[in-house]
């Protein structure tokens, strides 16, 4: 029995050993400086563990995981014949982490001189706090490329889509513009933002110091679904045709500007649209050259359509049974409505005895007064709205003005006879232009439209709905119509928008644009004018309409240079004989064998 | 003797492995044999060299496999920026070319570079007797209706009759 006694001499030993003394006193020591340091280190690492765990967490994460925004591409906007008007593409912009910015003065004067930007205020930026500060955004490449050499510290990259519109100018009011973050913000890339912009996607990913992704780590991709592409029916280059002979006839007339649209009547489609301005002229300059209007003005703006409005007065009248094409009424070249509501024609004449034709082909104010008062109020005001007038049109364009047509119930007793002649009411260039196609169309309404089909991310085409369509006036009333419009260019006010080889129907209208004091006069006594053109060729088979509108071709020394007969109706043959040419559209064959020189080209 | 352990050695027989020998009959019953103990110390050792062996080889072949991971992580993330690089370099020729298709610059080449100018007149060709007939029932099919205007027939079929567009 041995093991008692080694206990007790082991417990005799170890009290002998465990004496203080000076190395065990070290010993001592050493153990508990190790045991509390040990301890340190545990309560460290628990609290770690523990009470810095989420902030830890979000710093490593931060460090390692790489959120990135995938910007999804705008989709295009093609004309017709899938020639691009607008695009995307990928630019470099600049941004700074002020905070990893050392030289601040350096770095800025450096960015300055690259970007030709101010340089204070590319240092204030850097002096920011933030940890984010753009310097410059979608930046041309050669500067991107220029920056990037110069490795400056706490200045880093990022690719973004910036739209173009490699046309330049070119429909620039119907296209619209976006903002530097690609959303649309007036035109075609408003009206169609949702369809153009697609659904961002996202990354997110664990990388390493040098910016690579850490292989089996964290990859979360969620792909961008770019936008669909948009086909017009605008014609790129009877656009561009159209805005070139607008730009130069607005210069010719010295006008204030002009408007032109041009359509298909049995389709709705909207070939061309081209907006004019001349730009206000500086003190002791040349008179500037009219430009290209960001503004689709032929959809925004109103004026007063003139005589262009008798066409629907004639057809409401022949539709009615109000009058007939034999009606023969003695038309005088004044009348009196009411005390302040004096009309005359433009032109003196004896008492004539005219039929609807005579007068719709001599554009007679009287004549259309007479003939309207056959009419009640509501009839006629019922074809002006089914004619389009009064309300938008389907397009839905940004800003698109629908016009003025005062509630029959606030007609004055001068209303009949302002309102027949196109004075008292304010139409849209493209609202008068379609009331023209109920007539070509053989009276049925078709609404405008300038979507042709979206182009789907995988490459699908869908076709845009048909437009809506809707019986305005009988097809006979608009043959009749028809027949008295293609006389107003053989016979009458139009013979200016003839088109050799071609049968044209149309309407003059000149009208006195109102003024900011309520009158027609300004503080001058003077009038302006609004002299507009709207027809149709070939008569026989209508396959393009236009409308051209002249805003304030000043009267030279006192003639008749206001005239739409003068001023819109050459430009409406000019634009039609291209319009035709462009759509390769053949004559309709009516006569003899002719070759028949036109001007221009 | 008769569970197989000697006298004397507790410890031992709980310890080692004890194999059954079978007693062949009629013969006496062999001695049991205890493998010495520097038999068992090779065999641990060389277990253990194999085990190391097989645990570096698996060691080196993970490292291998992570390293061919790596590579391949680091090949694709070089494709993908190719892929961007060629879709940004697609969509900036396609922005030129649009460009340089564009109306106005075709207009600024021609007049500016070509010396071309406008025709002073344009002359149109309208066709005549027979060919007139003809035309008017390709252009319209049957007597114009104003109820239903046509789109009308392709260029193609009225080319003969109207001469050649520009």
């Amino acid at each position: 029995m041995a093991g008692p006694d080694r206990r007790r001499t082991t417990a005799r030993t170890s009290a002998r050993r465990w004496r203080p003394g000076r190395s065990n006193l070290r010993l001592l020591g050493l153990g508990v400086t190790t045991l509390l340091m040990l301890s340190a280190i545990v309560v460290k690492v628990g609290l770690l563990q523990t009470v810095d765990r989420p902030a830890l967490q979000a710093v490593g994460e931060q460090q390692r995981i790489d959120k990135v925004r995938l910007t999804a591409g705008r989709g295009v906007v093609f004309d017709r014949n899938l020639h691009e008007l607008a695009m995307s593409v990928p630019q470099t912009s600049v941004w700074a982490d002020p905070r990893l910015v050392k030289d601040k003065e350096a770095t800025g004067t450096a960015l300055a001189d690259v970007l030709g930007r101010d340089r204070a205020a590319i240092v204030a930026s850097l002096s920011s706090n933030a940890e984010f500060a753009w310097i410059a955004r979608q930046v041309d490449d050669d500067v991107a490329t220029q920056l990037k050499a110069m490795k400056m510290d706490g200045v880093f990259f990022l690719t973004e889509p910036k739209r173009f519109w490699p046309a330049d100018d070119l429909a620039r009011g119907v296209l619209g513009q976006t903002d530097v973050d690609g959303r649309g913000i007036s035109g075609i890339e408003a009206a169609f933002d949702g369809r153009l912009t697609g659904t961002t996607g996202s990354l997110i990913r664990e990388r390493d110091g040098q910016g690579n992704s850490i292989p089996g780590g964290l990859h979360q991709l969620r792909p961008a679904e770019p936008g669909s592409d948009l086909v017009l029916s605008v014609d790129r280059n009877l656009q561009y045709a159209v805005e070139q002979m607008l730009i130069d006839h607005v210069a010719n007339l010295h006008a204030k500007g002009g408007m032109v649209v041009v359509t298909r009547p049995d389709t709705g489609e909207i070939l061309a649209i081209a907006n004019v301005v001349t730009p206000p002229a500086s003190a002791g300059a040349p008179a500037p050259k009219p430009v290209v209007s960001s503004a689709n003005m032929a959809l925004v703006d109103v004026f007063e359509p003139g005589s262009v409005n008798k066409i629907i007065t004639a057809a409401a009248a022949l539709d009615t049974g109000a009058v007939d094409p034999t009606t023969v009424l003695p038309v005088p070249d004044k009348l009196s409505l009411a005390k302040d509501a004096q009309y005359s024609d433009a032109d003196p004449h004896a008492l004539a005895h005219w039929n609807l034709s005579d007068i719709v082909t001599q554009s007679s104010n009287i004549g259309t007064i007479l003939v309207a008062s056959r009419m009640q109020r509501t009839q006629l005001d019922q074809y002006l709205r089914a004619f389009g007038l009064g309300s938008r049109t389907a397009l839905n364009f940004p800003n698109e003005s629908g016009g003025i047509l005062p509630a029959v119930s606030t007609w004055t007793k001068s209303s009949m006879g302002s309102i027949p002649i196109g004075q008292g009411v304010a139409v849209t260039a493209l609202q008068m232009l379609e009331a023209t196609n109920v007539i070509a169309d053989g009276g049925t309404y078709v609404a405008p439209t300038l979507l042709e089909a979206t182009i789907n991310p995988d490459g699908t085409r869908v076709a845009a709905p048909a437009p809506e369509r809707h019986p305005v006036v009988s097809s006979r009333t608009a043959a009749l119509v028809s027949q008295m419009l293609e006389r107003v260019v053989t016979d009458g006010t139009g013979k200016n928008a003839a088109i050799a080889g071609y049968s044209v129907a149309g309407k003059t209208g000149t009208a006195r644009k109102p003024q900011a004091n309520g009158t027609y006069q300004d503080a001058a006594g003077n009038y302006h004018y609004v002299s507009s053109f709207a027809g149709y060729a070939p008569a026989e088979a209508p396959r393009i309409s236009a409308i051209v509108v002249i805003d304030e071709p000043p009267p030279t020394g006192g003639s008749e240079a206001y005239f739409a007969g003068q001023v819109a109706a050459p430009l409406f043959s000019k634009v039609v004989t291209e319009a035709l040419r462009e759509l390769q559209i053949p004559p309709y064959p009516t006569g003899p064998a002719a070759s028949t020189p036109t001007p221009g080209g | 003797m008769s569970d197989g352990t000697r006298a004397g050695w507790p410890e031992r027989a709980a310890l080692a492995t004890v194999i059954p020998l079978r007693v062949p009959e009629g013969d006496e019953r062999p001695a049991l044999k205890v493998v010495p103990a520097r038999v068992r110390r090779r065999r641990t050792a060389a277990v253990t060299v194999l085990a190391i062996v097989v645990m570096f080889v698996v060691m080196f072949g993970l490292a291998a496999f992570q390293t061919m991971i790596a590579q391949g992580q680091a090949q694709l993330d070089h494709l993908n920026g190719q892929v961007d690089a060629a879709q940004e370099s697609y969509a900036k020729l396609r922005l030129e070319a649009a460009r340089l298709e564009s109306p106005a610059r075709i207009v600024s080449v021609a007049e500016q570079r070509l010396g071309l100018v406008p025709p002073p007149s344009v002359h149109y060709l309208a066709p005549s007797g027979d060919d007139a007939v003809a035309v008017r029932q390709a252009t319209t099919g049957a007597p114009a209706s104003r109820a239903a205007p046509t789109s009308g027939p392709s260029w193609p079929s009225l080319k003969p009759y109207v001469g050649t567009p520009r």
